[in-house]
């Protein structure tokens, strides 16, 4: 291994993992807003 | 209140994301270990399976974009879907975009030495992520639905235009200062490494999907925040002061003039969101 | 259309004959901006009439920005802009006759820079035609572009920092190609200059197409 590899790898893995966490906690934050009430979602 | 487990994900997405999960978990394994060295490169080749992907699926989103941007345009074919696709692939790019840069350099810091080559692709993605920031600020700065669309798709189809004319430019430019780019990838790849390679294109495709179908939703859900939040809010407020008893009722005879304008009847009616898949 | 442009660049250029910011601001703006390249770059001599092209491209680029929000500033303060959607002028005349405005603007400023950097980058201006030419039609490049991005950002209210941030990656092929015709013209590179010249017709080709296209729906949006 080596450490350049493993940066390049580690960095893009993080940016995508960051950016799909983030749209993910987007999106709950706003169906929990829109629709609290639903038992559906409880 | 109870925090609500609310899920984002239907069963399309939920397929989408343990497959993309999966794929690129196997090429990690392959890639970062049962690959073999490259007898030219060494350790570096392992880079090709990460930038080639990840550079493909930044063309990929920024390719949908300017698509969906046309369709928008295309008068039978007008609808806020292509907007709501323009702005998940234009944002899904940006980052796929960024994430090139990032292993571009680092590949080049490896093996010549420097954080930055001037590469024609390189430099070509460069002005790609300079110019989709421009895009997405500009979205930001528009409230107007019909407008936000409007221009921000007549901007996508002007900077794909663009592109292309830098595309020419970029490489006039390196090949001028520099010869032939130096960035390519060893054509020659086979067996392990090959492998490696189709399966990394296949994982991050896969999550390049999963990311676009959920930015889609999102725009759906800011849109119906957009227009229904509001009233709903307003609602909610309401019955809080009512239930505490105050003096809910003098404030509530001021305010249904806003929310009605909103519609916020069909909210309390229907409150369920069923999941779109579009 | 063109009748219409003419009346709009006509106004432009009047009130610009009367408020004189394009003489008075931006081309000192221009100059002081090659200074503190001299500045920026320790005065090295070489390094400086080797690098005197894209130096002038740059100044260029930054008056070009000035001069393209000016050119709309006119018209958001005191709500010009409906007395323009009112008229019955062609959206597409109101767009070249501003392009072209700002275009005059940007040639006089560009003979302004040249004067520049023959004097501060001691350069010897050679190849004139195609100094010339690159210069013509790259100013029309960065006017049509300038005016198309100036107008959809002109009602919003980040429009003094979203302008640059859409334009100078946009301009980025310009400045590009037209230092690099620029150097062939100056002796500093060889090759084939002519070919630069074809690039930055096919993107003035493309912004002065899309701003006729586009400005009317531009118009109305924004």
């Amino acid at each position: 291994m080596n450490g350049y590899v493993l940066a390049a790898w580690l960095s893009c893995g993080g940016l995508l993992t960051l950016y799909a966490l983030r749209t993910l906690r987007r999106e709950r934050a706003l169906r929990r807003s829109l629709s609290p009430e639903d038992p559906k979602w409880r | 209140m109870r925090s609500a487990r609310v899920p984002s994900s239907t069963r399309a997405t939920r397929a989408l994301g343990w497959s993309a999960l999966a794929a690129l978990a196997v090429t990690t394994w392959w890639g970062l270990w049962v690959s073999p060295p490259d007898v030219v490169q060494g350790q570096f080749v392992r880079m090709l399976y990460v930038h080639p992907a990840v550079a493909t699926m930044c063309y990929a989103g920024f390719g949908v974009c300017a698509l969906a941007s046309v369709a928008w345009l295309w008068p039978r074919l007008r609808s806020p879907r292509w907007d709501r696709l323009a702005v998940a692939g234009a944002e899904v790019g940006s980052v796929f975009c960024a994430a090139t840069l990032l292993t571009g350099s680092i590949w080049g810091r490896a093996s010549w030495g420097v954080w930055w080559t001037w590469d024609a692709r390189l430099t070509l993605t460069a002005i790609l992520f300079a110019l989709s920031l421009g895009y997405l600020a500009l979205r930001r700065a528009i409230d107007n639905p019909h407008s936000r669309a409007l221009v921000s798709s007549m901007v996508a189809l002007l900077m794909a235009l663009t592109v292309i004319v830098d595309h020419y430019a970029t490489d006039w430019f390196v090949t001028l200062h520099q010869g032939e780019t130096l960035l390519t990838p060893d054509p020659t790849v086979h067996g392990w490494q090959l492998a490696t390679m189709l399966v990394s294109f296949l994982g991050f495709g896969l999550l390049f999907a999963w990311m676009v179908v959920h930015r889609y939703r999102l725009e759906v859900l800011e849109e119906r925040y957009e227009t229904e939040g509001f009233a709903f809010a307003l609602q909610a407020r309401r019955a809080e002061s009512r239930d505490a008893g105050t003096s809910g009722r003098a404030l509530a005879p001021a305010v249904p003039a806003v929310g009605t304008a909103a519609a916020p009847a069909p909210l309390r009616a229907a409150p369920a969101v069923e999941v779109p898949v579009r | 259309m063109w009748r219409d442009a003419v009346l709009v660049a006509g106004k432009d250029l009047h009130i610009e004959g009367r408020a004189k910011v394009a003489l008075n601001q931006v081309g000192p703006y221009a100059v002081v901006v090659l200074l503190l390249f001299g500045f920026a770059f320790d005065q090295d001599r070489p390094l400086l009439v080797q690098a005197a092209p894209g130096l002038f491209w740059m100044a260029v680029l930054f008056s070009g920005l000035l001069a393209v929000q000016r050119s709309f500033t006119l018209e958001t303060a005191d709500g010009a802009v409906d007395g323009l959607r009112l008229s019955r002028l062609e959206p597409a005349g109101i767009f070249l006759g501003k392009a072209a405005a700002v275009g005059a603007q940007l040639l006089v400023l560009e003979a302004l820079l040249a004067a520049g950097i023959v004097v501060l980058f001691h350069s010897e201006l050679t190849g004139a035609a195609l100094l010339a030419a690159s210069a013509l039609v790259s100013t029309a490049g960065v006017s049509a572009a300038g005016v198309a991005y100036a107008a959809l950002s002109m009602g919003l209210r980040v429009r003094e920092t979203l302008l640059p941030l859409l334009l100078a990656p946009v301009l980025a092929p310009i400045v590009l190609a037209a230092t690099e015709a620029w150097r062939v013209a100056l002796g500093l590179s060889s090759g084939d200059g002519w070919r630069w010249l074809g690039l930055l017709g096919c993107f003035a080709a493309i912004y002065l197409a899309g701003g006729v296209l586009s400005f009317g729906a531009l118009m109305e949006e924004t």
